[in-house]
């Protein structure tokens, strides 16, 4: 009996040194959870699988970090290349949602991922895509810049199908949220979706009014700031007529985008405007594009 | 011992076919002694405690290169013991471009990869893998500017290009930084111009120029040098003279760029303008581009196509040949080999006094995109990033980097930084205009491989122009059938891979702030979220274009139809 008493007083010490000597040795589960998202961004989604689950079995791991994990392993479902199944992915973000409960950021993020998966399967269910774009909304918080990137994934909804009559729909549903854009980071690309779906639709108008704003609201990739001006000079050009801010958006081109292949063009032609020469000596005549327009107009009752 | 050898042995002769073997392996031995020896002395160096040593690794093989780089090396080594107290070695290995992606790739896998490591070769993606970003560092000035007009100015703006050619796509960040640029001209044998015409420079006229080269053919024949040619060329030169084409296809661009952003070619709007009939291939305009260079290939040798560059660089560089045509990075290896008065200019492109082709001709076109080239980044296995970074700094500083591309004699990316006199005819040109792949929808597609074979029969003249478009108007219907299936799906899925990034940004957005050492830059990762979406609006583009071909279909456009009857699946499965 003595023996066995004198056993456990040293089986017992050795057996907690050595469960406290694995714990310290096991890395932190946020370290974990950096290095899983680490692999996740270079693609390595066997790795991250791993160290999430490694996470979601963990039991020093909070709640909000074994979530956290789950997620992650419903992102790598949903998402991985090649393989990423976001059918799969749907009951991986249901079950999480569940669990999550009534905790505003969480459950806008995870809506806004399913919303996404039901526009991705093949074929799109777009109405429920909608309606959970719009939870996610109602769910995320004011001052989050996610109600701003939910609110483009929403708007990118209507250029799903081919129809004419949703690209216009989703046109009056962008004027219905332009408010809520204003001096956000998102502006300049709320303005860039809102131009797509005024030229599907053919509204030149609309579409450089867009680009306008997209322009003005900042633009960080250079070669984008390119086109956005080229087009800019185009549009007021040769569809609507207004030469003058042609010429300024051309030379906003030269100056601002120097290194473009288009900039030398765009300063000959500027000055040709500024000197009132319709029909460029680089450029297809713009005169008889005039006439036809005019004719059009006629016809039309204008 | 056989009778011969007793034979021997009993004459007393010398055995010299036994003392060859010897011989044979003495240098064998000293050969792997002397061989040991240098990795040991290579080992020794690298290893040394004393001295921290960067090791670069690329495939730059032209002559010149690797001394140029070793003197801004040895310049660095001198310059970081004054400032730092500390030497430091820089050791150079180039190794050959047919094996160089497969050393990158094994060696990253591996965790060897040396300290600073030429960019361009490596698979997709593995970039963020195996090297570490410097976006922080190219928004500060290169402090080995200090003292110049560049002191304050970042060093991605100290770029000609303003350094995007190092920005990565997978991830958005900067790694690396490039050394050089490059352009593409035409070399040519002063001797033999003096001798056939009695000039120093050829016309810079393309009619003249055709004519010179026409004409140069008969001087051979007179002289009995039938050894001589005007061009020394195979396919490589061909694809490289097309360099020479005008801008005759810019009206044709804008005439067809329906959403105006300047670019038709390579694009939905070569589909909808071929389908609705907008253009063909016996557009005259066309017409022009492919005859600039088909005009020309008469002078080539006969089977060029099938000739192996190097050979064809070999035929001028022996002095058989009055023209031949490469890039920048050619021009040290044949200034070296040439024993020969060596010029170098621009092409000869049509102009608009052209009689043919002078109407159709806007200028000549414009190189302001010319890429910035030999970009080193730092490994992420590096023992010595911070030196690594400091050496690039110091490499593309302006000084350095005139110094550097003059020793190479490649032409310099860093704003303000002077050419060596025999890059000057390779200096780019911004001025002019633009052209575009007028005959494909997506790259590498069979519309390519249908313009590449049409080409082909061109350029060798098995075919005049009008073969060339008809043969182009037989495949195209079936050709942009596939290209245009292949757009819609290439489209769907690229939007799809790009939200595998922008889902990343997102997590790191949502839970970076708990990821312990590896939490990002909450503003970083914002930036990239609004970069992808820049990049990504463009990417919704199926249901206009799905739009737009049911209008062509109802209108009853011949060519929509003829296309239609090639398309072998349902367009709309994925937009429905």
């Amino acid at each position: 009996m003595n023996r066995k008493k004198n056993m456990l007083m040293y089986a017992l010490p050795l057996a907690l040194c050595l469960s406290a000597a694995t714990l310290l040795a096991q890395e932190p589960p946020a370290e974990l959870l950096g290095r899983a998202w680490t692999e996740y961004g270079l693609q390595a989604f066997s790795n991250a699988d791993g160290l999430f689950a490694q996470v979601a079995q963990s039991e020093r791991a909070s709640q909000k970090e074994r979530w956290q994990a789950r997620m992650g392993r419903a992102f790598i479902t949903h998402y991985q290349m090649p393989g990423r199944d976001p059918q799969a992915a749907i009951p991986q973000y249901e079950a999480l949602l569940q669990d999550v409960d009534e905790r505003d950021l969480w459950r806008g993020q995870i809506l806004g991922r399913l919303a996404d998966c039901y526009m991705e399967v093949v074929p799109a269910q777009v109405d429920k895509a909608r309606s959970l774009y719009e939870q996610a909304l109602s769910a995320l918080p004011d001052d989050s810049p996610l109600v701003q990137e939910t609110m483009l994934r929403l708007l990118s909804s209507y250029l799903q199908r081919p129809d004419s009559e949703e690209i216009a729909l989703g046109l009056q549903s962008a004027a219905e949220m332009a408010p809520r854009f204003v001096g956000t980071l998102f502006a300049s690309v709320f303005h860039g979706m809102r131009a797509e779906m005024a030229f599907f639709i053919g509204d030149y108008s609309a579409l450089a009014d867009a680009l306008d704003a997209q322009y003005r609201a900042g633009i960080s990739n250079v070669r984008v700031k390119e086109i956005v001006l080229f087009r800019l000079a185009r549009i007021n050009e040769v569809a609507l007529g207004h030469y003058d801010r042609a010429e300024a958006y051309y030379r906003l081109l030269a100056s601002e985008v120097p290194s473009s292949q288009k900039a030398h063009f765009a300063t000959l032609r500027a000055d040709e405007l500024k000197n009132g020469q319709l029909d460029s000596d680089y450029a297809p005549p713009l005169s008889t594009r005039v006439e036809n327009r005019m004719v059009k107009e006629k016809t039309d009752g204008r | 011992m056989d009778a011969e050898e007793k034979a021997r042995a009993e004459s007393g002769l010398f055995d010299w076919s036994r003392l060859s073997n010897y011989v044979a392996i003495v240098v064998l031995l000293i050969s792997f002694s002397v061989s040991l020896w240098r990795v040991y002395r290579v080992q020794e160096v690298e290893q040394s405690d004393q001295v921290a040593t960067i090791r670069v690794v690329h495939w730059q093989l032209e002559a010149g290169f690797r001394e140029a780089f070793d003197d801004i090396a040895r310049r660095f080594e001198r310059v970081y013991l004054e400032e730092t107290g500390q030497p430091v070695r820089v050791v150079q290995n180039a190794i050959s471009e047919r094996v160089y992606k497969q050393y990158v790739q094994t060696q990253g896998i591996g965790r060897s990869l040396p300290d600073l490591v030429q960019l361009g070769r490596e698979e997709a993606g593995s970039v963020p893998r195996f090297f570490i970003s410097n976006t922080e560092d190219v928004q500060k000035p290169n402090p080995y500017n200090r003292g110049t007009d560049l002191e304050d100015v970042s060093w991605m703006d100290t770029y000609m290009d303003g350094m995007v050619g190092s920005v990565d796509q997978a991830d958005l960040e900067y790694y690396g930084a490039a050394s050089s640029t490059l352009s593409i001209r035409m070399f040519y044998n002063r001797e033999l111009l003096q001798a056939a015409f009695g000039l120093d420079e050829p016309p810079s006229n393309y009619r003249a120029f055709l004519d010179l080269c026409r004409r140069f053919g008969e001087w051979a024949q007179r002289e009995g040098r039938a050894d001589l040619m005007a061009v020394a060329a195979s396919q490589f030169q061909a694809s490289v003279f097309r360099s020479m084409r005008a801008a005759t296809l810019l009206d044709l661009i804008l005439e067809n760029d329906r959403d105006f952003d300047g670019f038709f070619g390579g694009n939905d709007e070569v589909l909808l303008a071929y389908a609705a009939g907008d253009f063909d291939f016996y557009d005259e305009r066309i017409r022009a581009d492919q005859m600039t260079v088909a005009n020309l290939t008469k002078y080539f040798s006969p089977g060029f196509m099938a000739m192996d560059r190097m050979e064809a660089q070999f035929r001028f560089t022996q002095g058989k040949a009055l023209f031949c045509a490469s890039g920048s990075w050619d021009a040290m290896s044949f200034n070296s080999q040439v024993d020969f008065p060596m010029g170098i200019c621009d092409f000869p492109y049509p102009d608009s006094s052209d009689p043919e082709f002078g109407q159709y001709v806007r200028g000549r076109v414009s190189e302001a995109n010319a890429p910035a080239v030999f970009r080193l980044a730092v490994s992420k296995f590096s023992e010595h990033p911070d030196i690594a970074l400091r050496f690039l700094q110091f490499l593309t500083s302006r000084e350095n980097n005139q110094r550097f591309n003059h020793l190479s004699r490649w032409p310099p990316v860093i704003k303000g930084a002077q050419s060596h006199p025999l890059m000057q005819p390779f200096v780019r040109k911004p001025e002019g205009f633009w052209s575009g792949d007028v005959h494909r929808v997506v790259g590498n597609g069979p519309a390519t491989a249908a313009f590449s074979q049409a080409n082909w029969e061109l350029v060798e003249h098995k075919i005049d122009y009008d073969g060339f478009a008809q043969m182009m108007e037989d495949e195209m219907p079936r050709a942009l059938a596939q290209e245009f299936e292949r757009l819609l799906n290439t489209e769907w899925e690229e939007r799809l891979a790009q939200e595998m990034a922008l889902s990343h940004q997102l997590a790191g957005y949502a839970f970076g702030k708990t990821w312990g050492t590896d939490q990002p830059v909450p503003e970083r990762v914002q930036s990239k979220m609004i970069y992808l979406w820049e990049m990504r609006m463009r990417r919704y583009r199926n249901s206009y274009r799905l739009l737009e071909w049911d209008k062509l279909l109802e209108e009853g456009a011949p060519k929509a139809r003829e296309i239609q009857q090639h398309i072998k699946i349902d367009l709309k499965r994925k937009q429905s």
